[in-house]
């Protein structure tokens, strides 16, 4: 498979400018590339983020034709196209595999990068810089300078720095203080050392509060990394921080252990909603107390069935997510609403399945006789009446 | 010409900040979820609000 080499349009790019190279280098719709990568990413559990980091990473932009890994990264500089495809497609495999657990589906990313790198000749143009249109009028020669100037001011250039003349040589002179340059030593606002002092700050205090006696669960500790690393962020995209760039793969960073903390929190309420299969008492019957009670993610039993009604009342409850199961009371005036916003109502009148469920269920054995009046609200589950 | 936000910069740190929020709650506390379920929908309408007008061209 041939395609046109894979460049980066920095100006028309949504995230990175990853799909609008495949779809050019393939002659695809950009927008069905995007969709492409979302769905990749749905399909492999999350590896096809990685892919569409390692391919942001790796593609060169048309503005300056530098790949983003060496210019973060400039002891790459001097590696082969093959070493740094390499060394980037291993990582990706060994994150992938340990953050999703999904083998099948890192192997098929790395395999679909390998395929596009391979197909766009990237080998050939890795090395080389993509070379900026010839401009063919005068107007067309100072737009293209003005847009390579505001390029400039944006990736932390001088205004005049010319990429034409620095692309093809690695030995620049440029100031140490630009990123780009090889002797650049990234102090102050550009570089990690703020952001290395704040998380290191959260992990002494989860490590002396775990000295001290308290509990502190790995959640915390990612969570806390993820907070510093989101201020530094969000400190970065102000305006007045935004054209100083800010750390390099801070942003991969940050959605990398989002992603871990968001599987802790995922696996750490599943745990609670297994853990939490209440039984209500199904020996003594429970008290009718009037008002509303608000029952845990998981599966409940009211049984009522031995219950005695001696006066008028009404109980509401509430659950977010589960199954909830109601024995109504053997004898007695019972009247019983059930509401499910997404799932399943199996009541006494017949059996429902879908979405803003609802359902009355009276049993007037006596009307001069108290009545009991039941209302389960659950937002997604089933609910299930049953009458003994 | 007046200095821009990284809207993609800032969209990803709210986005962050708001998920580390819910992870030390977790961690530490019993986490009400019928108050979630509410408050998650309003931030991410608000952060996206926020992006549109961050990503606003000015002139």
């Amino acid at each position: 498979m041939t395609l046109e080499p894979l460049v980066r349009d920095r100006d028309r790019a949504v995230i990175g400018g990853v799909s609008g190279a495949v779809a050019r280098s393939a002659g695809l719709d950009p927008q069905l590339v995007r969709i492409g990568f979302v769905l990749l990413a749905l399909f492999t559990g999350g590896v096809g983020v990685f892919g569409y980091l390692a391919l942001w990473g790796l593609t060169p932009s048309r503005t300056d034709g530098l790949v983003p890994l060496r210019r973060w990264l400039p002891f790459t500089r001097t590696w082969s196209p093959f070493a740094l495809v390499a060394s980037v497609l291993g990582a990706c495999l060994i994150l992938g595999s340990i953050l999703t657990g999904s083998g099948v589906g890192t192997i098929i990313v790395v395999l679909l990068v390998i395929t596009l790198l391979r197909g766009s000749g990237y080998r050939r143009t890795a090395s080389a810089p993509v070379p900026r249109p010839e401009p063919r009028t005068p107007f067309e020669r100072l737009s293209l300078d003005w847009d390579q100037r505001l390029t400039n001011v944006d990736s932390g250039l001088p205004a005049e720095w010319d990429p034409d003349a620095t692309a093809s040589s690695l030995s620049v002179s440029l100031p140490a203080d630009v990123v780009g340059s090889p002797v650049h030593r990234r102090v102050g606002r550009r570089s990690w050392f703020g952001v290395l002092i704040g998380v290191g700050l959260v992990w002494f205090a989860c490590t002396g509060l775990t000295m001290l006696g308290v509990e502190v669960p790995v959640l915390a500790w990612t969570s806390g990394t993820l907070a510093v690393l989101a201020i530094a962020l969000v400190n970065s995209a102000r305006p007045a921080r935004a054209a100083l760039g800010r750390p390099p793969l801070l942003a991969t960073v940050t959605v990398l252990t989002a992603l871990m903390t968001a599987s802790l929190l995922v696996s750490d309420v599943a745990s609670q909603a297994w853990g939490a299969k209440a039984q209500v008492s199904t020996g003594p019957a429970p008290a009718v107390t009037s008002g509303l009670t608000d029952l845990s993610l998981g599966e409940h039993t009211l049984d009522f069935t031995d219950t005695p009604i001696e006066a008028d009342s009404e109980v509401t409850y509430d659950m977010l997510a589960g199954e909830i199961t109601l024995r109504v009371p053997r004898t007695g005036n019972v009247v019983v609403t059930s509401t499910v916003d997404a799932g399943n109502i199996n009541g006494l009148i017949r059996d429902h399945e879908g979405m803003h469920l609802s359902e009355t269920w009276r049993r007037i054995d006596d009307p001069t006789q108290p009545t009991l009046t039941i209302h389960l609200r659950l937002r997604a589950g089933e609910i299930t009446v049953v009458q003994p | 010409m007046k200095p821009r936000a990284d809207v993609v910069a800032l969209v990803i740190g709210l986005l962050s900040l708001l998920l580390a929020a819910l992870g030390l709650w977790a961690a530490w506390g019993t986490v009400s979820w019928a108050s979630v379920g509410l408050a998650v929908p309003l931030c991410l309408v608000a952060i996206g609000v926020l992006g549109l007008l961050a990503s606003r061209h000015r002139i």
